[in-house]
C-alpha cells in the first residue's frame, strides 16, 4: 500500500499542482485515461472547496491531500482547516457561485461515486473519495491453434537427435 | 454570444459557474450564449452536471453562429 501526502497553501493557484500530481499518481496506479480524468476532476473539486472553505473562515492552514493506494482501490482524502461540513452554501452572487456549489457536488459524485464528508482533525472537514476497482489487466490473447501436423518433438527427442 | 471551448484542457465547477453567470447576464439582455465543444472529456463535464440541457453545444463556431442567429 502506497501513501502520498500533499499539503498546499489555501489558494486556488496551487490546486493545479494537485491536479498534475494526482493525474500522475493515477497513471502510475494503472487507471486508464478516462478514469484519470475523472479522478483529476473530483480531487480538484474537493481541493477547490477546501481552499474556498479556508478562505471564508480566514484560515491560513494548508489544505492536505492524502492519496492511499490499497490492493483494489485508491482512497483520496482532502482536508481543510476551517468551517464545518454543515455550513450553509454561500449566497448566489452575480457570477453564479451558488451554482458552482451545485456543479461541484455533481462533479464530486461523478461516475456513481459517493463522496463522504466528515469533521476534520483541526476543526475543518475531510472529503473522502474512493476510486476503484483498479482496471483489471487485459486478458492475454489466445494462442493460435497449432497448424503443424508433423510429429511432435519432445525435449528428450530433440536431444536424442543431436 | 459564442464561447469556443476547443482550446480548453480542463473545466471544473468554477469555470461552469462563470459560464452560467455569463448565460444569466446575456439572457437578461435578451441574448443567447452557445458553446463550441467536441472534446469528450469536456462534454462529459456538461453531461454530469446536466448543463447540456442549459447550453446549446455545437461542433464548430460557424454552426454555433448559425444556430445563435
Amino acid at each position: 500500500m502506497h501513501q502520498v501526502d500533499i499539503a498546499i497553501p489555501p489558494a486556488s493557484v496551487y490546486v493545479g499542482i494537485v491536479r498534475l500530481t494526482v493525474a500522475s499518481l493515477a497513471r502510475s496506479a494503472g487507471f486508464d485515461e478516462a478514469r484519470i480524468d475523472d479522478i483529476r476532476i473530483a480531487v480538484s473539486e474537493a481541493c477547490t472547496n477546501a481552499v474556498l472553505t479556508n478562505e471564508e473562515a480566514g484560515c491560513s492552514d494548508p489544505v492536505t491531500v492524502g492519496w492511499s493506494e490499497e490492493p483494489d482501490r485508491v482512497v483520496v482524502e482532502v482536508t481543510d482547516g476551517g468551517g464545518t461540513p454543515h455550513d450553509e452554501p454561500p449566497m448566489e452572487d452575480s457570477q453564479g457561485f451558488s451554482t458552482r456549489v451545485v456543479m461541484s457536488v455533481a462533479l464530486l459524485g461523478g461516475d456513481g461515486r459517493r463522496p463522504h464528508l466528515r469533521p476534520g482533525p483541526a476543526g475543518g472537514s475531510t472529503a473522502k473519495l474512493t476510486f476503484g476497482p483498479l482496471n483489471p489487466p487485459s486478458p492475454q490473447p489466445a494462442l493460435p491453434a497449432p497448424t503443424h501436423t508433423g510429429p511432435v518433438l519432445r525435449g528428450s527427442d530433440r536431444f536424442a537427435r543431436r | 454570444m459564442v464561447v469556443n471551448l476547443e482550446g480548453v484542457d480542463f473545466l471544473d465547477s468554477t469555470g461552469l459557474g462563470v459560464l452560467v453567470g455569463a448565460l444569466k447576464r446575456v439572457k437578461a439582455h435578451d441574448g443567447n450564449l452557445t458553446l463550441v465543444c467536441t472534446q469528450d472529456k469536456i462534454l462529459k463535464i456538461f453531461k454530469i452536471t446536466g448543463l447540456t440541457k442549459v447550453f446549446p453545444i455545437h461542433t464548430s463556431v460557424e454552426e454555433a453562429a448559425d444556430g445563435a442567429a
